[in-house]
């Protein structure tokens, strides 16, 4: 008697274990998402229609799910059982900056037509400034403020009617890639750094004169273009980023080594510095397309939280990225004294931490205790969960656009490469649904369990991107933007790819995965804290029954 | 009452017995029919069109083999087919990883990728396989066929036949 309600209890506390581990406790500090949630996943249904269309996915609830630690993939909804417990082959999920470029696509024209303007719109007046200007935008560089300002302009242009892109928009794309590569001269200056994108700086060739006279002929440049549009609410929105700016660096100067930050200045200091120009440029692309002042108001916000939530992320990855993928040493801004987002949450913990950056690191050794000081406090998970918080609230601004190619890229920029780590599967508990693909219901934009053609021991957790009838393009190495293949989706296949597509090995090496290798869908990620916390109260539920 | 929980009972039972069943056809062993004439004349060795159902085989598969995926070649295995996943097939695998398969048409010799294997049927003459589909995962392998159960006469154990389209062979002898 006493042993079959035991055993009852026990299958009950499972289930439990499984929900509540999804849904998360309310205990743990990080957690944040309900069973509800949860559930949403498993039941969504994900149909799409395959008839030839671009390679589109759907972003999907599992951001919704929680965070975190350690190992096996357990199979929870299991119709059929599985065979062993699959070996997981997890790839760390840092997304790099450079895995934009395939986000860019749907804008690459706009783009060749940005750069070749470029060189010519910094004008001829004085040879130097242009070969320094020259050194600087020959150096390639990502383009994304630019290509941000023309998926926005494309999206809104939609819902406006507009079938081409306009003069102004063309225009305000160039004059923000302008005002943002003439901050970069300055700061290269400020820092003294030597090189920049893979090329020296401008004031290693030219020295520090001609940098910061560059640096102000291209304000003073943009800004005369910018005035040319006459449109007065851009003018105003623009000119306030350069002052903003200036406002961030001096804020970043005088706040050095100063422990009693807290996070909202450290917020407006980030937003002065990365977010404003952004935001300036998603309204000032919103606004050219004629849009009414709510959805520029919508794109003004994204703008701001995708800035804020970029530069949360590139200060967790100062920490969390080796010197060799930095470029520089790791931890160079807490070495400066600026005190970033992880340093903040982990001066709330740790009393020595303080001790340490008040000393100005002056003995040595100092700085890697207190960068190891900083990883144990657990500052940089809460500062991704920060940038994850922002993030999510920058695609809730985008609601308001209509459903797109574009829309989606916007999104994807937020969770893909806006260098968030999104899902750090390296040792995760996840909950594997293997329903799902036996009843052919995984669509693109889950996450999937799947056996690895190249090894069928092992099972690797990638997403789908596309299924059979899609055109893929995608580039062969990310690295170089050049090399683009293309091809279309075999019948009974689908197309897999890692959210870091540098370290992620996947179907643009492996090709289009039969549909028969998919094991199951990924619904939920586990915390470790909320396992544990239902481990102990497990035990106290079995103590009660028998 | 008692026809309640004779009821209850009894569900009970074939819910378990339904379990077992599940488990033991998912992991061990399971039964399933061949349809089709491409294995002849191992498998369905009968005219075509002349035989209803009761005449096809059926035959056991083992799915013990999915622990380590160690193939051999000649076994007749049981794999989902890679153009539908809800279709499976039987066919015999002939070459393994790293060999190199000679092709008639065009002729070229193709290396077999790392996790893959090139099936054929026995009837070359009709048979669907890696001839024209390619070498197929061996993720999509469901399980090995290692005897014929029905019709009776026909109980015997399915022989791992030799291959003969191996060109050459990274582990040495075919």
């Amino acid at each position: 008697m006493m042993l079959s309600s035991a055993c009852r209890s026990l299958e009950l506390g499972r289930t439990t274990l499984d929900f509540v581990a999804c849904g998360c406790s309310s205990n743990a500090s990080f957690d944040r998402f309900s069973v509800r949630n949860c559930s949403k996943g498993v039941l969504r249904n994900v149909k799409r229609g395959s008839n030839g269309r671009k390679l589109l996915c759907r972003r999907h609830d599992i951001w919704r799910c929680s965070v975190f630690s350690t190992k096996t993939s357990e199979p929870v909804l299991s119709g059929v059982s599985s065979g062993p417990p699959p070996v997981q082959d997890l790839t760390e999920e840092l997304v790099s900056p450079s895995s934009i470029a395939d986000l860019f696509e749907v804008v690459a024209d706009d783009l060749q037509t940005l750069n070749k303007n470029l060189q010519s719109i910094v004008g001829a007046e004085n040879p130097v400034l242009m070969s320094a200007a020259e050194q600087i935008f020959g150096a390639g560089g990502k383009r994304m403020r630019p290509a941000l300002t023309f998926l926005v302009s494309r999206a809104t242009a939609e819902i406006a009617g507009l079938k081409e892109l306009t003069k102004e928009h063309r225009r305000l794309a160039e004059i923000i890639e302008m005002i943002h590569t003439a901050s970069l001269i300055h700061d290269d200056v400020l820092d003294d750094s030597d090189l920049r994108r893979g090329k020296e700086t401008v004031h290693q060739v030219y020295g520090t004169r001609i940098a910061v006279l560059a640096g102000d002929f291209m304000f003073a440049q943009a800004s005369w273009y910018l005035a040319n549009l006459e449109n007065l609410d851009v003018i105003k929105l623009i000119s306030q980023v350069i002052k903003d700016f200036a406002s961030g660096e001096i804020k970043q100067a005088s706040g050095l080594f100063d422990c009693d930050i807290q996070l909202d200045e450290y917020l407006i200091k980030s937003y002065y510095k990365t977010a404003s120009l952004i935001a300036a440029s998603t309204k000032g692309a919103a606004i050219f397309s004629g849009v009414d002042s709510d959805i520029t108001e919508q794109m003004y916000q994204y703008g701001k939280n995708l800035g804020l939530s970029f530069q949360v992320v590139d200060d967790v990855l100062d920490f969390t990225q080796s010197a060799e993928q930095l470029g520089k040493p790791a931890g160079s801004d807490l070495a400066k004294g600026i005190l970033t987002a992880p340093v903040i949450f982990g001066l709330e913990k740790d009393k020595k931490l303080r001790d340490m950056i008040e000393s100005e690191f002056s003995e040595i050794g100092s700085l890697e205790e207190a960068i190891s000081f900083v990883k144990n406090s657990g500052g940089i998970e809460k500062a991704q969960e920060l940038a994850r918080e922002i993030a999510d609230q920058a695609v809730r601004n985008l609601q308001c656009l209509p459903p797109g190619p574009f829309k989606f890229a916007l999104e994807r920029m937020v969770y893909g490469p806006s260098m968030l780590p999104t899902l750090n599967f390296t040792g995760d508990v996840l909950l594997v649904e293997k329903m799902s693909p036996l009843l052919g219901k995984v669509g693109p934009g889950d996450v999937v369990l799947v056996r690895s053609p190249e090894n069928p021991r092992k099972c690797i957790t990638k997403r789908i991107v596309g299924v059979a009838g899609d055109t893929v393009s995608f580039l062969v190495d990310p690295g170089n933007s050049d090399r683009s293949h293309s091809l279309v989706i075999p019948k009974g296949h689908v197309w897999i790819q890692g959210d870091n597509i540098y370290a992620s090995r996947d179907s643009r090496q492996l090709g289009p995965i039969p549909y028969g290798l998919i094991l199951g869908k990924v619904f939920c990620r586990v915390s470790l804290v909320a396992l544990l916390i239902n481990a102990i109260s497990l035990k106290h539920t079995l103590f009660l029954f028998t | 009452m008692t026809n309640r929980s004779f009821l209850w009972d009894l569900a009970k039972k074939y819910f378990t017995a339904g379990l077992i069943g599940l488990t033991i056809s998912d992991r061990y062993v399971s039964v399933t029919a061949v349809r089709g004439s491409s294995m002849y004349p191992t498998l369905n060795p009968h005219k075509k069109y002349s035989d209803g159902f009761v005449f096809d085989d059926y035959v056991l598969v083992e799915k013990l083999c999915l622990e380590k995926y160690k193939f051999s070649r000649g076994d007749v295995v049981v794999f989902r087919s890679p153009d539908n996943f809800e279709e499976k097939q039987i066919k015999r695998i002939t070459a393994l990883s790293g060999d190199w398969v000679n092709l008639s048409f065009p002729s070229d010799a193709v290396r077999i990728p790392n996790g893959h294997c090139w099936v054929e049927g026995d009837n070359v003459s009709c048979s669907m396989d890696s001839r024209s589909i390619g070498p197929i995962p061996l993720g999509l392998i469901c399980g090995r066929v290692t005897h014929v159960v029905w019709p009776p006469q026909r109980i015997s154990r399915i022989i791992s036949g030799p291959s003969n389209r191996v060109e050459w062979s990274e582990g040495g002898a075919i």
